[in-house]
Parts: C-alpha cells; structure tokens; sequence
C-alpha cells in the first residue's frame, strides 16, 4: 500500500509546478517573470517534499518489497 | 556574429594543455580503479563491488544525469521556446522522486539477490525469460541512441570549438578511445571516479560561464527588457496546451530516467541504503544549481543574438563563448574550463552508458544463452571485450550515420518508459502476470514508435505522419497509459483461498 501511495504522489505531486493559474506574462521580477518565479518556487517545495519522502517511505518501501517476497514464498496463490 | 567568427577556443596551446591534462588523469584514474580492483566478479567490474560511498556516488548519479545535452542542447532549447524551457528544472527534481519509489526495493533485493542489472530483478521474481529479455533490449535501444548522439555531440563541441583544428571524426575517435581505456581498466570504480572529476567540473565551469556571460551582457532584466521588444511570446507562460506538454513532460522524463539501466546501476553500486538515499537527497538541489543558470544563459543568449537560424540555435553557447572571447582575452581561461566541462558532461555520460550496455550484453543476453556453468571471470572478460565491440559500433554510426536517420533514433524515454509497470509491478506486485506485462509491453511501445514508424513510411509511400504528441500529450505517455490498461485487463485474479472469509465491516 505504501508503494501504491508513493507512486501516486511521485508522479502527482510535480504537477504544483505548472503555472496553471497564470495566462499572460503579468510583469516580472528582477527580469524573470512571475509565473517562472512561481514555478521555481514549486519546484522548492517539491525538491523538499521529496526530500523528506526520501527519509520518511525509503525503510518502508524496502520492507514492503521483502514482504512481498516472503507472502509468496509461504502462499504460492501470489506467485506468477 | 557566428562560431567561425572568434578566436580558436581549444586549439589554442593553453586550452589543448588542459584538455590533454583532464585526459591524461582520466586514464591515471582508469590504472587507480585497475589496481583497487579485487577479483574478476561481474558485481566488481559493473558495480565496483557494491562499494561506492557517499561523494563519489552523488557525483557519478550527477555526472551522469547530467551529459553535454544539458549544457548546451538545453540553452539551445531554451532559445528557441524561451522561458516555458524552465520545466527542465522540475522534471530533474521530479525524477528523483520517482527514483524514490524504486531505488529502496532495487537496492535492498539487488545486495541480496547479486543484481547486476534491472532485468535481473525482473527475471528474479517472475521468472520470464521473454519479459527480461524484452526489458534488456529496450534498454539497448535506449542506450545505444543515446550513446550515439553524445559522440556526435562530442566531435560536433570539438570541431566548431577549435574552429576545424580539430576535425569531427578525430574528435570522437581519440576521446572514445580514452574513456574505452579506462572503463576497460576500472569498470565502475573508474568509471565513478572520473566522474567525480567531471562533476566538480560541471558545477564550477557552469558557475564560471554563468558569472562571466551575466557580467559582462547583464543580467535576467538587461534581456527581459531586450526581450520584451523583440520576442515577448517568449517571456510568456505557456499556453493551455503547453501546460498539458508540461505535465506530459514531467511523466516522460522522471519515469523515464527513474529507469536507465546506468542510474539502476548506481542504485545496486551503493556501499549501502543510507549512502543511497542520501545521495538521492542532495541531488535535489542539483537542478537549481545547474538546470536553472542552463536556461538562464539560453534566454540571454536570445536576447543578445536574436536572429539565428535552427541550426545555429543549438550552439548558442558556443555562440555566447566564442562572443565573450572577442570581447575580453581575460575571460579565455573561464571559456576553456567551461568548454572542459562539457567534454566532460558528455563523455561522463558516454562512459556510463558504454559500461550499462556491456553489462545488459553480458548479464541479460550472453549469460542466459551460456547456462549456469560459465564463470564470473569468463564474464567479466566477455563484458570487457563487449565495451570494446559496442565502442567501435558506435562510434561507426556517430561518424557514418546520415543524420536523419539518428534524428529518428532520438525516441529513448517514450520507449524507456514501457518498461515501468514491469518494474513496478516486479518490485511490489502481489500477483504480476508475466504474460500480461508482455503484451502491454509491447503495445506500448507500438504505440510510443507510431511517429518515428510512420515517418519511415512516408519517405518510402508518402503516406500520413502521426504526430509526436497527441493534444500535447507525448505519445510515449499515451503508450504507458495503454499499457497500464492492457495490463490491467489481461491480469488473471487472484484464485480465492479455500476457507477466506470476507471480513464483518466493523
């Protein structure tokens, strides 16, 4: 169930840096323009969140794919 | 102003001495890896013992990551779509995470198991023989592409750098001929410790250049000005459609990259789990160091020569390095470390790619052919002389090859891609059905090879060409959803236990 979980979010969570709310340039900062600056800003969170799920799913992950051999090993209806 | 207009860049003494230098360490560190080598087992040639520690493994899964395409084919890009190239960033963030989901499993199974390679892990727990064979030659087709436009790319740098003192077919013979040496020598030991020389000269020739290119053309508001007169569509976020392309892009690079068989086997290389996960960790900061000043550099470049033709595009950094040596002789020592950077981005990656395709060779095609009596050493010697044949391959097509017909071979992640469910299902599967992974499979990459198979046709009957994208969905990721579909349906269920009992909702 962790590996169905973390598969969704690796593959939802990088969509906050699309700058879905923005249609038009709208000014800029220090000459980059805000929707790039909301995009890179994203992007932080992103590289944090991932961060955090580097230490938070990596032991779990592990064990659930030992798991999974060791389910199969003692009931065979899971093998292939 | 174009590349032939400045001065020689390499070909001059200064820049020839340090190049010579960087190779010349290159295969001292080959003869270094040889002599720390201990036995001839294929996980101490492919894996340098599943020893790497932390620094030389966050180097290499950066140098390795990150080839000469990064440094110049993304300004290029950047020049011509302007600032919506800034998805780069993200989705080199955004593989890491989904390198998240498999690495922990890939390594954990791999030091247990003695994986060499990703099909291993496939062949271990659903014990396919057409499914692991069909995952390893995707991974060829991925690699050998790949392989091939990095030494194009590498005799290209070199002879438009030192303006033709240095021809292309030279180029690219010398330099393979140098990382052949080494990774002969070393295998992954080498391998990852030229790289953590090819890292550090990534990161500081690409500090370097960004320093120099902002002051002396100013910075990201001397081009947004410039840029707002002569090309403002480029300052402005990315259309509907765009953004669509956007989240397709996301899918395609970190599922994609998650999965090349060299970044698989810096994941079995570890010394151990936590080495792994932190490495992975600080390479989340890479792309803001790197990625970013990328597309940065190809937006001032825009701004200050913003009347180049397609072909010209893709040497804007030249352009801009050859530009900043006319303007200021002072700033040459920067443009030759840089320009050592990308020889070093590239054949960082070349390396890498040599190594994974000599083991997918060895490990997932010869060995199963030879049974289970033949030796390690036997196999390691078979490795070493499949980097040499594979070497000489392409370096063949990188000289002989008509352009066109590499161009159409540059579909790598939409194909790499497929082999996903496969990966995850082997990993963390309850009941994977090797036939129905088969078929998705290969559905999959029917569909991701419909454009590159349909332009074929149509140079032979003039027939209709499918598009690469599909309302701006990459074709590749429709081909993953079919799959996923495919697989899905053709899954048998899991036979009830005799006895199960549904259990009271509480």
């Amino acid at each position: 169930m962790r590996a169905r979980t973390a598969i969704g979010l690796a593959l939802t969570l990088p969509t906050i840096t699309v700058p879905w709310f923005f249609t038009e340039l709208g000014g800029a900062f220090w000459g980059v323009p805000w929707w790039v600056l909301y995009s890179l800003a994203a992007t932080v969170a992103l590289a944090v969140a991932i961060a955090f799920g580097l230490t938070r799913f990596w032991e779990p992950l592990a064990d659930e794919a030992d798991a999974v051999r060791q389910t199969e090993a003692s009931d065979p209806r899971g093998a292939p | 102003m174009t590349p032939d207009d400045g001065p020689s860049l390499i070909a001059g003494p200064a820049g020839a001495a340090v190049v010579a230098v960087y190779l010349i360490v290159l295969v001292v560190i080959g003869l270094l890896g040889k002599r720390a080598t201990r036995g001839s087992s294929l996980s101490e040639f492919f894996l340098a013992g599943r020893g790497l520690g932390p620094v030389v493994l966050l180097l290499t899964l950066f140098a390795t990551q990150y080839s000469g395409n990064t440094l110049v084919g993304m300004a290029g890009q950047t020049y011509r779509v302007g600032y919506p190239f800034v998805v780069a960033v993200p989705f080199f963030v955004a593989l890491i995470g989904v390198a998240m989901v498999v690495a922990p499993a890939l390594h954990r199974l791999g030091q247990r198991g003695s994986y060499i390679t990703l099909a291993d892990a496939i062949q271990d727990r659903l014990q396919s023989r057409p499914l692991s064979t069909l995952v390893a030659v995707l991974g060829v087709w991925a690699l050998a592409n790949f392989l091939i436009t990095n030494l194009v790319a590498i005799g290209l740098l070199v002879e438009v750098s030192s303006q033709g003192a240095v021809g292309r077919a030279p180029a690219i013979v010398g330099l393979a001929l140098v990382m052949i040496v080494y990774e002969t020598l070393g295998g992954l030991r080498a391998v990852a410790w030229t790289d953590v020389v090819q890292g550090l000269l990534i990161v500081v020739g690409t500090l370097a250049i960004l320093t120099a290119v902002l002051s002396i053309y100013g910075g990201a508001g001397a081009a947004y000005e410039r840029l707002s007169e002569t090309a403002p569509s480029l300052l402005e976020p990315p259309s509907l459609e765009g953004k669509v392309t956007w989240v397709s892009t996301l899918l395609l690079v970190s599922i994609g990259a998650s999965l090349y068989p060299h970044a698989v086997q810096r994941y079995y290389a570890a010394r151990d789990a936590v080495t792994l996960r932190r490495s992975l960790s600080w390479m989340v900061l890479v792309p803001f160091l790197v990625t970013s000043f990328v597309v940065l550099i190809g937006i001032v470049g825009r701004a200050r020569f913003p009347e180049l033709t397609r072909a010209q595009t893709d040497q804007i950094t030249i352009l801009i390095l050859t530009d900043l040596a006319a303007q200021s002789p002072l700033i040459r020592p920067v443009i030759i470390l840089f320009l050592t950077a990308v020889i070093a981005a590239i054949m960082s990656t070349v390396d890498s790619l040599l190594l994974a395709l000599a083991a997918t060779f060895t490990q997932d095609l010869y060995r199963p052919m030879r049974g289970d009596g033949v030796s390690e050493s036997h196999l390691t010697r078979f490795g070493k002389i499949a980097s040499w044949i594979i070497m000489l391959v392409a370096v063949g097509f990188a000289l002989w090859l008509d352009e066109s017909v590499w161009r159409l071979l540059e579909i790598k992640l939409e194909v790499l891609i497929q082999t996903a469910p496969a990966v995850w299902l082997a990993l963390y599967g309850r009941r994977p059905d090797a036939t129905a992974l088969v078929v998705g499979l290969l559905v999959g990459v029917a569909i991701a090879l419909s454009p590159v198979a349909s332009q074929l046709l149509s140079t032979l009957t003039g027939g209709y060409v499918i598009s690469d994208k599909w309302h701006g969905v990459h074709v590749g990721v429709l081909g993953l959803v079919a799959n996923a579909a495919v697989v899905a349906i053709l899954t048998r269920p899991m036979p009830a236990k005799v006895g199960d009992r549904v259990a009271p909702r509480p």
